[in-house]
């Protein structure tokens, strides 16, 4: 059957527009909405497709990697045929032909912090799908600056975290969950030396889509406000409320 | 006088399937130290070969992340909470 979009436009979000926290206004501000999410590995193609297929208006991707055949285990919108090739670039392919109501825009770089601002052009939120600190520092440094609201995940294992830092006086950023240190990055738990459920990286990226709609349609009240660590294994969830530490350059 | 440790998750199954231990105050590195005694197995997980806090474990006094892991010496008063957090940082 042939896609009319003028036709199914209204129907296409209408399960999304009968949630009760969502309806009319707030599809018209996601149809508004603006998202950067940096790596577009496991978590960032989750939740590349999550916000496309719920009718944001402009999602910006910034990866620098191409695809490996162990990817496609845990890499949801990647097939056998895309390996070897630009995961940014395969991204845009694959979303377009999904929603093509969305802008998309690609960066086939890594974020430093000095090209942050040349990638990032004020989204409303910034979502993490990269897989080490030392990038996860930097956003989370920019989002202070910029007062963007940054929605922190991370997986390994069957575990996973999501934390959503918003840039005030009262909430804590990353730095006071996790302190910068020369050698955390080597020891942190990822897939590489604790392997990975599918089934995690799903969940996170689920969870961390399901703040940023919160924050996108004027649901604030709903944020989770603790850092949300889960085991999917044992099927336990907890969430931590962590302190703003008066150290941090969050309270400064 | 005692103070509550927590570990969620990752080492649960080294204190024996529990959510959180309780210790005797005293100081950070004396109250790890009990927590080592008692259940041998967490040692390697939560320390370095020379005895510091390994680098993908932070810890929280109150919830308040204690920034210098290199100095545990730092008091615990009675009823405190105590969080240990592992590091994850895969996506």
């Amino acid at each position: 059957m042939e896609f009319n979009k003028n036709k199914t436009l209204d129907n296409r979000y209408s399960r999304q527009v009968l949630f009760n926290y969502i309806g009319q206004k707030g599809q018209r501000s996601l149809s508004k909405s603006k998202i950067t999410i940096i790596g577009c590995g496991g978590l960032g193609s989750v939740l590349a497709n999550n916000f496309v297929r719920a009718g944001i208006g402009f999602l910006t991707i910034i990866d620098k990697d191409f695809l490996e055949l162990n990817n496609l285990q845990r890499q949801m919108l990647f097939e056998e045929e895309d390996i070897g090739k630009s995961k940014a670039v395969l991204a845009k392919e694959k979303l377009i032909k999904i929603n093509s109501d969305v802008k998309i825009e690609i960066f086939q770089d890594e974020i430093n912090n000095k090209n942050i601002n040349k990638y990032i052009s004020n989204p409303d939120i910034i979502i993490d799908g990269t897989d080490n600190l030392k990038t996860r520092y930097i956003i989370n440094d920019y989002s202070l600056v910029k007062k963007i609201p940054f929605i922190f995940g991370a997986v390994a294992a069957s575990y996973g975290m999501v934390y959503t830092s918003i840039p005030d006086k009262k909430r804590p950023c990353l730095r006071c969950i996790f302190a910068e240190n020369e050698f955390a990055e080597t020891e942190a738990l990822t897939s590489k030396n604790a392997g990975i459920l599918n089934t995690i990286v799903n969940v996170v990226a689920s969870i961390q889509t399901t703040e940023a709609l919160k924050i996108l349609t004027d649901n604030l009240i709903f944020l989770t406000k603790g850092l949300i660590y889960i085991d999917l294994w044992d099927l336990s969830l907890e969430i931590i409320n962590i302190k703003k530490n008066d150290k941090c350059i969050c309270s400064k | 006088m005692t103070v509550e440790v927590s570990i969620p998750f990752l080492f649960e199954r080294y204190i024996k399937n529990k959510k959180m231990i309780e210790s005797e105050a005293g100081t950070l590195s004396e109250i790890l130290g009990s927590i080592v005694l008692k259940y041998p197995g967490i040692k390697n997980k939560i320390f370095s070969d020379g005895n510091s806090l390994k680098s993908n474990i932070n810890i929280f006094i109150n919830n308040k992340i204690i920034e210098d892991k290199s100095n545990l010496n730092i008091k615990v008063k009675d009823r405190d909470k105590i969080l240990l957090l592992v590091t994850i940082a895969g996506g």
